[in-house]
């Protein structure tokens, strides 16, 4: 979400980093305001039945939890008032694409996995700690004070009451922990870090996977990169005059729909919609300070030419490391989410639409490509190999259609089979 | 050697023999779906397969949802650059601001519902019309200026609305919401740009002597 943010500010003649310098209490209200905003995004132009806007399983989810409309001044709450690219003003004023504009949607859920995966808010959790009980890391300028206020009022305390970041109580009182259970419930994936042993304590630290129950997509990678391979057989294969092409658009567009199911089935009537955004919003903030050599990642000594190699020396600085394979997490955070997003939406549904995953003319084509590559490097999965040292008659293609997952049969005492 | 009648004949059908299957041979190969979004409103090609139309939505909503999620084109590209045209609904009218050229068509969407107009656009001969309806103060600055009016100040003007047009819905009425506006070069593609979802008018009744009321979408907070 934040990376919006700086996206406006670049937009607007500034810099990107300065959305890290605004006053927390005017980030706090962005947030919400682009929380309202989702409603005013637009369908997307991909035939009928249309993708109902704000894609995020219901939508009337975004109604749902925001504030009614506020009738003139004086306002229950004032507007976030940012005027890009001025950090030091304030204009009462709802933010342009907020206000009638064409509304802002944040990034799918993966792509908060993939960046906390990388270490990047353990290691900043720690950089704060230190910042703020001790002199170990040295003083900070002045831009790099304002970024550890905001980033210590915004991610590390109690968000405000009544906020659309408030997914913080006495039912869930982890936000390290919620995190992990969403990711767990859409995706089947824990983190590969432990939880840290500070500030998280008590049963919670272990438990919180028995109390998910049956509602997991515990198939989400197997059909994730089963879809890649067949992806990587149409670009392969784009270019063939002559000879066998194992490329079939119409099993992508049922992997595609599969997947889509799959995802939709843990969105319905809005679910994970809210945590969706607090989460992505969170881990966008330390992506966004990593991605160029920003007040903070100057003050610790960290200038890099990538976010993986500023947040490695930063983490050189705690004692700490980031993920072995931080480059290509941070990589494939925002293509990924994109295209899961896109799968999300049916963009892919039809055989045809579905052949545009392997058309390298375009920017999805490229991208899928690189996700690929990304993937494999990433998680160790040869997604381009075909099956060997097998007898039986080699298939390009698996027998059956893919399905959202078979669904668990719970056997009494919490028990699965 | 001089050729006869019939071998002239014979060599004109075998030209056309080549051309079609050097024809049937492109078609097969297919014809990329949009690359680059922004770079479509200057020298994009024409969907001319129903196939070609759909990649070239796909192509073109993965740009819009990257666009809409603020990811940033690579250095070498503009695949983020989607363009975004304002849109303000009026009674019986939808008016549009920041067209990009080559934007002659409009698709407005909702549901199931699609309608395609061609776009009127606004120029310097009708502008005293246009500011009128947008901004009256412009319009009586345009009045008292008309006779005094330079070259240059044709130009700005002439700038001003050149990027600016209109349609009048026929299948939406003004008490239907508009899911999205699309905006295109021919009314198959390629698309160039896109827009807001516009708001249904409200049916407040209008009181003589008041302006009708107008707005651009819902909001709040």
């Amino acid at each position: 979400m934040f990376l919006t943010l700086a996206k406006l500010f670049a937009d607007a003649g500034g810099s990107r980093e300065q959305a890290l310098l605004l006053h927390p209490v005017q980030l706090s209200r962005w947030l919400d305001e682009a929380w309202t905003s989702g409603r005013l995004v637009p369908e997307l132009p991909i035939g009928v039945p249309p993708t109902l806007a704000p894609f995020l399983g219901s939508d009337a989810i975004i109604g749902a939890l925001d504030l009614p409309t506020q009738p003139p001044a004086p306002r229950l709450l004032a507007p976030s008032g940012i005027t890009a690219p001025d950090t030091d003003s304030y204009s009462d004023d709802l933010e342009p694409n907020a206000a009638g504009g064409v509304g802002l949607i944040w990034h799918h859920l993966m792509y908060a996995y993939l960046v906390e995966s990388t270490g990047a808010f353990e290691i900043f959790a720690e950089v704060v700690r230190r910042l703020v009980v001790s002199e170990v890391l040295g003083t900070l300028s002045i831009d790099g004070t304002r970024w550890l206020r905001a980033t210590e009022e915004l991610f590390f305390r109690d968000p405000p009451l009544f906020s659309i970041t408030g997914v913080v109580s006495e039912a869930r009182p982890q936000a390290r922990v919620n995190r992990r259970n969403a990711y767990w419930r859409m995706f089947g994936f824990d983190l590969p870090h432990a939880l840290p042993a500070w500030p998280t304590s008590g049963g919670d630290r272990q438990d919180w996977k028995a109390h998910v129950g049956l509602g997991v997509n515990a198939d989400f990678r197997a059909k994730w990169s089963e879809l890649l391979r067949q992806v990587w057989f149409g670009l392969e294969n784009s270019a063939n005059t002559s000879g066998a092409n194992p490329t079939d658009p119409s099993y992508v567009a049922l992997l595609c729909e599969a997947t889509k199911d799959m995802l939709n089935n843990r969105r319905r009537g809005g679910l994970l919609a809210r945590e969706e955004f607090v989460y992505v919003t969170a881990l966008s903030w330390f992506h966004l300070t990593l991605q160029t050599d920003t007040a903070i990642v100057r003050d610790l000594k960290a200038e890099a030419s990538s976010p993986a190699d500023r947040l490695s020396m930063i983490a050189q600085r705690i004692g700490l490391a980031p993920a072995a394979r931080s480059r290509e997490l941070f990589d494939l955070a925002e293509p990924m989410s994109s295209v899961l997003r896109s799968i999300e939406l049916g963009l892919f549904d039809d055989p045809t639409a579905a052949s545009t995953l392997f058309d390298s003319t375009t920017a999805l084509g490229v991208e899928m490509r690189n996700l690929i590559n990304l993937w494999q490097s990433a998680t160790g999965e040869r997604v381009k190999d075909r099956p060997v040292g097998t007898p039986a008659v080699l298939s390009a293609q698996p027998l059956r259609i893919p399905s959202p997952s078979a669904a668990p049969i719970s056997v009494g005492n919490g028990q699965v089979r | 050697m001089a050729t006869t009648p019939t071998q002239q004949q014979l060599m004109e059908q075998l030209v056309r023999l080549t051309d079609a299957v050097k024809d049937l041979a492109y078609r097969q190969a297919g014809q990329p779906a949009q690359v680059d979004a922004a770079a479509q409103g200057d020298t994009g090609f024409v969907a001319v397969t129903d196939a070609d139309e759909i990649r070239q939505r796909v192509a073109f909503s993965y740009q819009a949802l990257g666009a809409l999620t603020g990811r940033v084109s690579t250095s070498a590209g503009r695949e983020f650059d989607v363009r975004i045209v304002e849109a303000k609904r009026e009674p019986g009218v939808v008016r549009f601001r920041q067209l990009p050229a080559g934007a002659d068509w409009v698709e407005l969407r909702s549901g199931s519902k699609i309608e395609s107009l061609r776009i009127h656009r606004d120029d310097f001969r009708n502008a005293a019309a246009a500011d009128a309806d947008a901004d009256p103060a412009a319009a009586a600055h345009t009045d008292d200026d008309n006779a005094a009016e330079t070259n240059s100040a044709d130009a700005a003007r002439h700038e001003r609305h050149r990027h600016r047009g209109r349609v009048h819905p026929q299948l939406f009425s003004d008490a239907d919401p508009i899911g999205s506006t699309v905006f295109l070069r021919t009314r198959r593609g390629p698309l160039v740009a896109f827009g807001p979802r516009l708001a249904a008018l409200p049916t407040t009744p209008v009181i003589p002597g008041k302006s009708s009321p107008s707005n651009t979408t819902s909001s709040s907070a």
